[in-house]
């Protein structure tokens, strides 16, 4: 596996192993039929400290090395992907402010974290998705305070959030550069959360408007600076790209495990399906999928310890494992045959999960703009 | 108040184990585990002190190199301090071996100054399932015992403990020394959390062997055979033995047996 952590972290990707197989995995297929939030196992999960893994020890986080990081996000999507992105969207808004914020936001967005509550980051609109800069949501300064008006759509935790990063524009006519990024605490009089969505996949997380009315922050909860709000929410996406990517190979990882199970015990043609070459080929390039989306997301993990520029390689990482994930799971269908088609097998979700990663933290298409961008230049 | 825990490694049970070229079990690719009764018992002491606001509680295992990642994943989980006893004597042993190994290692510790009010021990290891090591011992060092386990509570001068029996359970009073031995109770052993998981890699590993142990010849294991897997049976357990004499007719006459 291309994940070559510490040898000593062994042990925490083995129990969190253990978890996601004894508590997640089997107990969200019912939370994937009724659509409802499984606080049960997000509180177990929390205990165990899955939301503390990127926040650094200065803190109070576990500041996990990357790698391993990478390696255990891909478990918890191999369990159930809405489960992995829950923590995912709550890591997006972290890094947000670790990026950008002041050392005040940062203490206290991992102190909302540290009580056991995901934090969401808030950029797309109704008519602004891979156009963010389209977005009408405004922040109006006011003495000491910021005033947000606007609405914020398919805002992952949006419902269950402690804390928000809100984009929204300090200054108009001048495009992304009048966008400004700031920290809503969950609470704040004028905030509230529109209903949840009806998905069709990641149904275990939530996602929901959020909407600002005559919303009141102190002016010190803007993150960095006026104006820096897309260039903000752009590095956040590069990160998130990545942890995307090794959510994906879980996807891709779980579509391998269940074909080989499957394939194994049933028989046709008087021998296991295994044993066909054509099928074993699909393993096989699943296989290779997943591996080469870890060694993408790894490289990314590198290059971050580097303090090397990684956003090319993230949304290659990204688009590539979105897209794998979509092969994969659609290719497990089609060695379950029949069975795959049916909700009582465990293939179908993971194609109804799959699908969104070619949409959310960057679509494939926006994920290539940027790698075009990169290669081919001005 | 301070309590022990015996605790042992065992390969990993719910993996198919295979015989090897010279019929002996071919454990090598088969993940090494904490026996899941010691693990209850760990939790059932853990839950105690917890109760109780105090207490401390070691975990001690038989075993080699292998044997630091049990403790260190019982330190995860509740235990506060670990030892580990080594030898040659240590190696292929037997329950009785087993058990003198531990009596002497654990009264080596008493000589010292230091004092279990409870040693906890699995019923039964899921490897050898011999079911006598905290018997064994207990009736060594003269403690009053109580098997199987499935919940305690401090009580008075001792512990009330409820054992499980054929038909259900009753309650135990048993005095401090003693020794209890541990089966499955209606909750599972705690996650550990990440952080505890790392914070038990920088803890201490004691090491209590002795220089020599006097362990006494006893029955060896000579050959191995792998049954086949038992077909799944049907349980007849109604209200009483009428009624449950009267399911079985009932399904043998449906069958056509009779």
């Amino acid at each position: 596996m291309a994940y070559l952590f510490p040898e000593e972290d062994r042990d925490l990707y083995e129990s969190v192993k253990e978890f996601c197989e004894k508590e997640v995995k089997e107990q969200c297929k019912e939370f994937d039929k009724t659509g409802e939030w499984p606080s049960k196992i997000y509180d177990m999960a929390m205990d165990m400290g899955l939301h503390m893994m990127e926040v650094p020890e200065a803190y109070g986080g576990l500041e996990l090395n990357r790698t391993t990081n990478l390696a255990l996000v891909e478990l918890m999507a191999a369990a159930d992907a809405g489960f992995a992105t829950s923590f995912n969207a709550s890591s997006l808004a972290l890094n947000a402010i670790l990026i950008s914020g002041s050392e005040e936001l940062k203490h206290r967005a991992c102190k909302i974290l540290e009580e056991k509550k995901f934090g969401a980051f808030a950029l797309t609109e109704s008519d602004a998705g891979s156009d963010a800069g389209a977005g009408k949501t405004v922040a109006v300064r006011d003495g000491d305070s910021y005033v947000l008006n606007g609405r914020k759509c398919f805002i992952t935790n949006g419902g269950v959030a402690g804390f928000y990063v809100v984009t929204a524009m300090t200054k108009k006519g001048v495009g992304v550069s009048g966008m400004s990024a700031f920290f809503v605490e969950a609470g704040t009089p004028g905030l509230s959360t529109g209903a949840e969505e009806n998905k069709l996949g990641i149904r275990t997380s939530n996602t929901c408007d959020v909407v600002l009315d005559n919303c009141r922050i102190p002016a010190e909860n803007l993150i960095g600076k006026e104006g820096e709000g897309f260039k903000i929410a752009m590095k956040t996406l590069d990160h998130g790209r990545v942890l995307c990517a090794c959510a994906a190979a879980g996807i891709i990882q779980r579509s391998i495990d269940e074909s080989v199970a499957y394939a194994k015990e049933r028989i046709a043609f008087g021998k296991p399906l295994i044993k066909n070459q054509a099928l074993s080929f699909k393993i096989a390039d699943m296989a290779i999928k997943a591996e080469t989306s870890r060694q993408m997301a790894a490289h990314c993990a590198a290059l971050m310890d580097r303090g090397m520029p990684y956003s090319k390689e993230a949304a290659m990482a990204k688009a590539f494992a979105a897209d794998g994930a979509m092969f994969a799971a659609s290719e497990a269908i089609q060695i379950f045959g029949g069975y795959g088609y049916i909700h009582e097998y465990p293939v179908e979700k993971l194609l109804r999960d799959a699908k969104i990663f070619q949409i959310y933290e960057g679509t494939c298409e926006i994920c290539r703009m940027v790698v075009a961008g990169a290669v081919i230049g001005r | 108040m301070n309590y022990l825990v015996c605790v042992k490694q065992v390969p990993d049970d719910s993996v198919l184990v295979t015989l090897d070229a010279d019929g002996s079990p071919d454990l090598q690719s088969i993940d090494l585990t904490v026996n899941a009764f010691d693990t209850y018992a760990l939790e059932m002491i853990t839950r105690v002190r917890e109760k109780q606001g105090e207490g401390e509680i070691t975990v001690l295992t038989v075993g080699g190199e292998t044997a630091v990642s049990a403790l260190r994943s019982c330190l995860s989980v509740g235990a506060d301090k670990a030892a580990r006893v080594w030898n040659a004597a240590c190696e292929h042993t037997n329950a009785k071996a087993m058990s003198e190994i531990l009596y002497q290692t654990i009264s080596k510790q008493l000589e010292d100054g230091r004092k279990f009010d409870a040693i906890l021990c699995g019923l039964e290891s899921t490897d050898t399932m011999s079911g006598q090591v905290g018997a064994r011992l207990a009736e060594k060092l003269g403690y009053a015992l109580v098997t199987g386990a499935v919940s305690m509570e401090a009580f008075e001068d001792g512990f009330k403990v409820e054992q499980e029996t054929e038909n259900g359970s009753r309650v135990l009073k048993v005095e401090r020394p003693c020794v209890i031995t541990v089966s499955k109770p209606n909750y599972d052993p705690r996650y550990p959390t990440l952080k505890s998981k790392m914070a038990a890699r920088k803890m201490p590993i004691e090491d209590w062997t002795l220089d020599s142990y006097q362990v006494t010849e006893n029955a060896a294991a000579r050959s191995f055979e792998v049954l086949p897997q038992k077909e799944g049976g049907q349980k007849i357990m109604e209200e009483d033995v009428a009624c449950s004499v009267q399911k079985a007719i009932a399904i043998m006459v449906e069958d056509k047996v009779l």
